[in-house]
């Protein structure tokens, strides 16, 4: 028999945990008790041209109406509401985050560890678009808002911040430059549970398209081109170009290295009926499929296992890259028949001036016009640098990343000047999907999403290294297309 | 060429960068016994520097001549900012100190440079020897080749120079070296200038061969920290064999993937690093010592004069009507983004409070902690998942993976400690980044792991509870945290606990009161590793989705740091450091200007704690009760007994103080509770003892040690004892001791050579010989804490040569020791409290839950430590801590701690070393009257005049043989012995 004492410990205890979970019930039940606010939630207009707006507070044409989401159901009959794109007449707080004079924007940046070297100016080519706009008057009145937080590139960290903007209220999450915490919330539900807008990211994961069911990612809209679709891209140029025989090495740490391995055996197999020899599905490096872990000091014993074919792909982060490249017997460009060809995340000035003449004629793929000698002509080219040098003097404009995050901007800043006064997420989404849009930026002239299909971009054009005793820049090559973004990896 | 030539050739530079690092770290822990875990940002640092300056135009060979030098200067500075003050917090902070210097560096180097990858300059000139399809460049064969010549200057160094061999002296015995007029502070300054130089040369050289980026350059070092444990972190010939075997598994495991046995393993990616764990793993369980004693500790952190207490109840119920309201309103109060960050402080506390079991209480370092957590996130995501198993299930499973897997460390943890452990860990935590977490088959291998939302009651029913929502999972967060916390209380304050604390102070001391060290060690890997399971678990179920990178060894350094800042054996320290670094979330996602600078505000915190508060949060709130509160008793030491006779009633937390006095409820049959029985004073008075103390308490008054003639209050021995005469014709005594013709080697030395000797019930046998004779280690044979090359040694009957010391100590034998070895982080009371270990039934499980056998075996355990103070007159020293009090008392509180295991055979190994002749005679009184309890005892003594004033019978020791045995009037004529302490002819007599 026990104790009193004893007893009364356990009492204690039982009371303790009595009344956390009475607290817990309570959670439960009192959100059953509100009552659901009344939310403001504009028509979409119809899909227009194509047009390469002008960053400054003009509406785009068509129509603005309001819906009571009570009522309607998300597409419920619209109301007329009689407002018009001017400060005071605008609606005011039509949405979640959304006042008469504001759009309350955040999102996470990389300004701190190792992300840093290659997202760090994202943040500034975002500011760029957003000083334009707000220096304009802002849209329908109502200037951009954005906070930034520094997550440092750390998934938990990033995660819990988004999740944080997502409950404190902010209208849509522009461009996410930092990915980590962006997939963790893609891929918990939370974004698609709070049907909070994600515009522009350029995080190139399949997650941010499609669904694992193969569903539209219906509250991301990414400008990229999914790095599925690059490893297809790459894969089918060189057969074109005549390479019979294929190899790849990737990072085996990062989900972008996987997934555009996956896709591009299967692409090799659609290709020449086989795998890329040492194929193996716990991505290893073995014969021509070489999965390499990141942060090495050397990759000489890979190196001594890899073997190249007609055509490599290189899918690696740019320090992975550099110290791949200096290893003594890393093939070169022009040691590989039909050359090296390697993804976006490699289009920094950084790892041209780093990898020097071991990578000269390696061809980058990227889905943005970059600033280089024979773009800069491109007066929205031209801009976008301008842009971003007032806002960082500094900043990488070549970096692909920085030009994406100008472009994920755009693009939120088109589709809300189309919302017009109105604003909601519900008529942020319905434009976003109904939208062709052409920042003038990217390689494929117009970008355009649907309800079911969130693969706006496939498009991408090779870049080819040159180094004439230094780096020296890039030229400008063959342009391709994926007609089957939607396969996934598959 | 061979293909594994051409494999093993290609492992040339990385051979040479890790000797380089390897001989680096080695240096630096042979002079300071730190881990420096700074080396590799102190590599990074100078290649930037001289990055800069050959940018500048500065000549590579000035340039390198200039960063080396800056090496060596930031060496100098690491330590005399960070190690030189946490010295004496213990090796485990100093090495936390170098964590700090970790984050200083590379987040200072980001700042200055950036994080963009540059192209360091080269040291060598470009070419490149082609070896099979890839081949090695000019500056890798300069690698090797200045790794040769490095570790020949050293080698010359150490052994040729003054300064090198005074060096070593000084990182041998900082006491001895400062006699013979070396600085030991300087040596160890010099010893990290020479270290920082070192890593700087690597650093330089490394980056000018592959590139240069704050983070990854720092990494690189760590498999010289593999190769350096290989070695034996001591030895530079071995930190050089090491790097050979470190680089040249980086070259060869790769080589075996086309084999077919072997590659089936080797194949996957991060198999060199799996091979590298298990071969150090291996090496290091197989040559480890078995035990060690309070000297040989290296781990844990001094927290000063903060010694553990145990928890008061009334203190802790004021918490608790403070803390209960507060957590319940929390989340309605609470802004979303700070109820985001309570979850994370969960998380962290949990995890600290992981750490704080297993380092701060047990001593045994991990800096794998966030492979735990991360194994049992994916593990997890396994379940929940695969086989749809939800919360709380997942939990216990994911709480049981990583608590299997803290186990195989446990394992290791059996022959390595301190900082070894350390390095183990590490590299355990490496393998998991390089090999497990990228695994397809755990789940992550695609870069990440998710699960759906977790709940408990299905969907849509009644009731259900949706984790998504941040308030319910709060709720259940806290409810988890408070069981944790509940349950790790209850342990420390009970008999678990206290044996995780006398592992920590002494193995040796642990295991003759019959603590099982194994057992008890894996206990706490086992337990740290499950509550590290349980915040990765509630991580997962927060997150949903998880990545690898939130589980590297980096994070580790981080959890380590966290728990350091906490004050690393405080539990609610560990709570206030969870919240304080959540709290830097808050504080990041709140203030957009402080975007940029995360890494160097988590670097200065540390700092900040580390070299103001060495003892955290735990030592701050201490200080602050001290400043504030009005109560002069908190002030004071509790009066012994009070908090006991507290517990006595109850576990006492929730509970008023007791009243009524405690009842015996032990079961034991030994000789105390036959002596004792339920009341003091109930035993005939057989044998008269002396008594020359005068009843009064306190502190010796003429004895300098506190055992004067005045000093401590007198032996009160006379009820107790119960034992008639000996019996003249010791033939006919029962033997309780038996050790025959034993004898123990040490490699080529013998140091026990066929030796004999007994015990009989009821006497005082001396064991006496002049210094190196062999007495400790026949009594260290005796005692199973070394093994006898041959024969027999046989205890009340029982053969035990085999047996493990704690084992030994079961069938009733204890130990005093020449070194004192009480636990230095307990009170006299809880010293000996550990002693009840053998009569406390309670178990582990029972501990955590403060169960009714644990209740009533802790009021009996209190009532036996009472009587034994009451007996030796030391019940005003019940509630000091050992730290500090006089010699004489403390040689009496291990005497004290022996007779409270109720042992029927003591062995006294050398108890009047460090005492003046007063107290000489008082402890022989005290060893008489323990004798008349019914005790036997064994006594090791130099001092001739007090071993034969009170032995029955004596043994004489020579060169580890025995010179002669019989009754002390006989053992002090022998001629023999004589000679062997005098050095005088045989043929003279010496009256002792």
């Amino acid at each position: 028999m026990a104790s009193p004492s004893s007893s009364s410990s356990k009492l204690v205890a039982v009371f303790l945990a009595g009344t956390l979970f009475g607290a817990f019930s309570a959670v439960q039940v009192a959100p059953r008790l509100t009552t659901a606010q009344p939310t403001i939630v504009a028509q979409g207009t119809s899909p227009g041209p194509t047009v390469t707006t002008p960053l400054d507070g003009a509406p785009v044409e068509g129509p603005t109406t309001v819906t009571d989401p009570s009522r309607t159901k998300d597409k419920g009959t619209p109301v007329r509401s009689g407002l018009e794109c001017a400060k005071g007449r605008n609606g005011g707080a039509t949405d979640i985050g959304v006042t008469a004079d504001k759009i309350m924007l955040a999102t996470t940046v990389v300004q701190s560890g190792i992300g840093a070297a290659f997202l760090g100016d994202v943040k500034y080519a975002m500011e760029a678009v957003k000083n334009k706009v707000n220096r304009a008057g802002g849209i329908c009145g109502r200037h951009l808002d954005i906070k930034y937080v520094d997550d440092g590139w750390d998934a938990q960290r990033g995660a819990s911040y988004l999740r944080n903007f997502i409950k404190e209220g902010v209208f849509a999450i522009p461009v996410a430059p930092s990915s980590e915490g962006l997939r963790v919330v893609v891929d918990s539900g939370d974004i698609e549970k709070a049907g909070i807008p994600v515009v522009g990211t350029d995080g190139m994961l399949l997650d941010q398209y499609q669904r694992p069911n193969g569903a539209a990612q219906s509250w991301v809209w990414s400008v990229a081109v999914a790095t599925a679709s690059t490893a297809r891209i790459m894969a089918r140029d060189a057969h074109k170009r005549g390479a019979r025989t294929f190899s790849i090495v990737f990072d085996k740490n990062y989900k972008f290295g996987v997934e555009a391995a996956a896709a591009y055996n299967a692409e090799v197999k659609r290709l020449t009926g086989k795998n890329v020899q040492g194929y193996n599905k716990e991505n290893n490096c073995s014969a021509s499929y070489c999965g390499v872990l990141a942060g090495q000091s050397s990759y000489s014993s890979e190196i001594q296992q890899f073997q190249h074919a007609d055509f490599e792909a290189m899918f690696l982060e740019p320090t992975t890259a550099l110290t791949w490249m200096a290893t003594p017997g890393a093939p070169t460009p022009k040691t590989v028949t039909y050359g090296i060809g390697a993804a976006q995340p490699l289009f920094t000035r950084a790892f041209g001036n780093g990898c020097q003449k071991a990578c000269d004629q390696m061809a980058v793929w990227t889905s943005y016009k970059p600033p280089i000698e024979e773009l800069l002509n491109d007066p929205i080219v031209s801009t976008y640098v301008q842009d971003l040098e007032k806002t960082k003097p500094d900043a990488d404009e070549a970096n692909a990343f920085a030009e994406g995050g100008y472009v994920g901007m755009m693009l939120l800043v088109d589709a809300l000047k189309r919302v017009g006064p109105g604003l909601t997420r519900a008529a942020l989404r319905r434009e976003l999907d109904a939208l062709k849009f052409g920042s003038g930026l990217t390689i494929q002239d117009q970008l355009a999403w649907s309800p079911t299909d969130h693969f706006a971009n496939a498009t991408m054009q090779a870049f080819t290294m040159e180094y004439k005793g230094t780096f020296s820049g890039w030229r400008p090559a063959q342009v391709v297309t994926d007609p089957t973004p939607q396969r996934g990896v598959s | 060429m061979p293909a594994i030539l051409t494999y093993a050739l290609l492992s040339i530079p990385l051979i040479g960068a890790y000797a380089i690092f390897a001989l680096g770290i080695s240096v630096i822990y042979r002079a300071s016994r730190v881990l420096n875990l700074a080396h590799g940002a102190m590599a990074m640092l100078p290649a930037y520097l001289v990055y800069s300056l050959v940018a500048a135009g500065v000549p590579m060979i000035v340039a390198l001549v200039l960063g080396v030098a800056a090496g060596a200067g930031l060496g100098v500075a690491v330590e005399r900012v960070f190690v030189r003050r946490l010295r004496a917090q213990g090796p485990t902070a100093q090495t936390v100190g170098t964590v700090a210097v970790t984050g200083l560096l590379i987040a200072f180097t980001a700042k200055i440079w950036g994080t963009t990858p540059r192209i360091a300059p080269r040291v060598f000139p470009e070419g490149v020897v082609n070896i099979g399809q890839s081949g090695i460049r000019y500056g890798d064969i300069g690698l090797f080749f200045t790794g040769a010549i490095v570790a020949a200057t050293l080698f010359t160094f150490f052994k040729r120079t003054q300064i090198g061999l005074a060096m070593r002296g000084a990182a041998q015995n900082r006491r001895a070296a400062s006699l013979m007029g070396i600085d030991p502070d300087l040596a160890a300054a010099g010893a990290w200038a020479l270290g920082g130089g070192l890593a700087a040369l690597g650093g330089i050289m490394l980056a000018a061969v592959t590139n240069l980026d704050p983070y990854n350059l720092s990494l690189q070092v760590l498999p010289a920290f593999v190769a350096a444990l290989i070695g034996g972190l001591e030895s530079l010939p071995g930190a050089l064999s090491g790097s050979a075997i470190a680089g040249l598994s980086f070259g060869l495991v790769p080589y075996f993937a086309g084999t077919p046995l072997i590659g089936s393993i080797v194949r996957f990616s991060g198999s060199p690093q799996l091979a590298l764990t298990i071969l150090s793993l291996v090496a290091m369980a197989t040559r480890g010592r078995r035990l060690t004693g309070a000297q040989g500790s290296e781990a844990g952190l001094n927290t000063g004069d903060r010694p553990y207490r145990q928890t008061d109840p009334e203190k802790l119920q004021r918490a608790l009507k403070i803390a209960v309201p507060v957590l319940v309103v929390w989340p309605w109060i609470m802004p979303y983004s700070v109820l985001g960050n309570s979850l994370d402080a969960v998380v962290y506390a949990l995890i600290a409070m992981s750490l704080v079991v297993l380092t701060g209480w047990v001593g045994q370092i991990s800096l794998a902690q966030a492979s735990f957590v991360g194994i049992a996130a994916l593990t997890t995501g396994l379940v929940a998942r695969g086989l749809d198993i939800g919360f709380p299930a997942n939990m216990i499973i994911a709480a049981a993976a990583s608590s299997g897997a803290a186990m195989i460390l446990g394992v290791v943890a059996l022959r390595v400690r301190g900082l070894y452990l350390a390095v183990a860990t590490l590299i355990f935590a490496w393998m998991c980044d390089s090999f497990l977490f990228r695994s397809p088959w755990m789940g992550a291998g695609g870069g990440s792991s998710t699960i759906s939302d977790q709940r408990i009651g299905a969907r849509g029913g009644a009731p259900t509870f949706d984790f998504t929502s941040r308030r319910t999972l709060f709720y259940v967060m806290a409810a988890v945290g408070v069981l944790v916390l509940f349950a790790l209380s209850n342990l420390r304050d009970t008999k678990t606990g206290r044996a995780f604390f006398a592992v920590r102070g002494s193995e040796m001391a642990a295991a003759s009161l019959g603590i099982d060290v194994v057992r008890t060690k894996l206990i706490a890997f086992a337990l740290s590793g499950a509550i590290a399971g349980i915040a990765g678990n509630l991580l997962m179920i927060n997150q949903r989705t998880v990545v690898p990178e939130g589980f590297l060894f980096t994070w580790s350094l981080q959890f380590l740091s966290i728990a350091v800042v906490g004050g690393l054996g405080s539990l609610g320290g560990a709570i206030g450091a969870g919240v304080l670094f959540a709290g830097l979330n808050e504080l990041f996602f709140r203030v957009a200007a402080l975007a940029g600078w995360l890494e160097v505000v988590s670097a200065l915190l540390l700092s900040l704690v580390l070299l103001t508060y060495p003892g955290g949060i735990a030592a701050l709130g201490d200080a602050f009760r001290r400043r504030f509160s009005t109560d002069e008793s908190s002030h004071e030491p509790r009066a012994p007994g009070r908090l006991h006779a507290a517990w006595g009633q109850a576990r006492a937390r929730f509970m008023p103080r007791p009243t009524e006095p405690v009842a015996i409820a032990s079961s034991s049959d030994d000789w105390f509770t036959q002596v004792f029985g339920a009341e003091e004073g109930a035993h005939d008075e057989v044998i008269p003892v002396e008594v020359n103390g005068n009843g009064a308490s306190g502190q010796s008054v003429n004895g300098a040690n506190g055992l004067g003639t005045n000093g401590a209050r007198g032996l009160d021995l006379r009820s107790h004892a119960i034992v008639g005469a000996l019996d003249p014709d010791r033939a006919r005594r029962t033997v309780v001791l038996d050790a025959e013709a034993v004898t123990v080697q040490f490699g080529g030395l013998r140091a026990v050579d066929n030796a004999s000797l007994s015990v009989r019930e009821g006497e005082i046998v001396g064991l006496i010989g002049p210094n190196g004779a062999g007495k400790t280690t026949m009594f260290n044979a005796i005692l199973g804490l070394n093994d006898p090359a041959s024969g027999r040694i046989t205890m009340f009957g029982q053969d035990v040569t085999a047996l493990p010391p704690h084992l030994r100590a079961r069938l009733g034998v204890a130990r005093t020791f020449q070194v004192l070895q009480l636990f230095s982080e307990l009170t006299v009371f809880d010293n000996l409290l550990v002693a009840t270990h053998l009569h406390n039934p309670s178990h582990v499980i029972s501990n955590l839950a403060a169960g009714p056998v644990t209740l009533h075996a802790e009021a009996a355990a209190r009532d036996r430590v009472r009587r034994v103070l009451a007996l030796l007159g030391l019940e005003s020293y019940g509630d000091s801590s050992v730290r500090g009090l006089p010699f004489g008392v403390l040689r009496m509180v291990e005497l004290a701690r022996a007779l409270v295991t109720g042992a029927r055979l003591i062995m006294l190994d050398e108890p009047a070393s460090g005492l003046n002749e007063a107290e000489t005679d008082r402890l022989a009184e005290v060893v008489t009257g323990v004798r008349g309890l019914g005790v036997s005892v064994l006594l090791i003594e130099h001092d001739v005049r007090m071993v034969t004033s009170v032995s029955d019978y004596m043994y004489v020791l020579a060169q580890g043989r025995l010179l002669t045995h019989g009754v002390p009037g006989d053992v002090q004529r022998h001629p023999e012995v004589i000679a062997a302490y005098l050095g005088e002819p045989v043929s003279e007599t010496v009256d002792a």
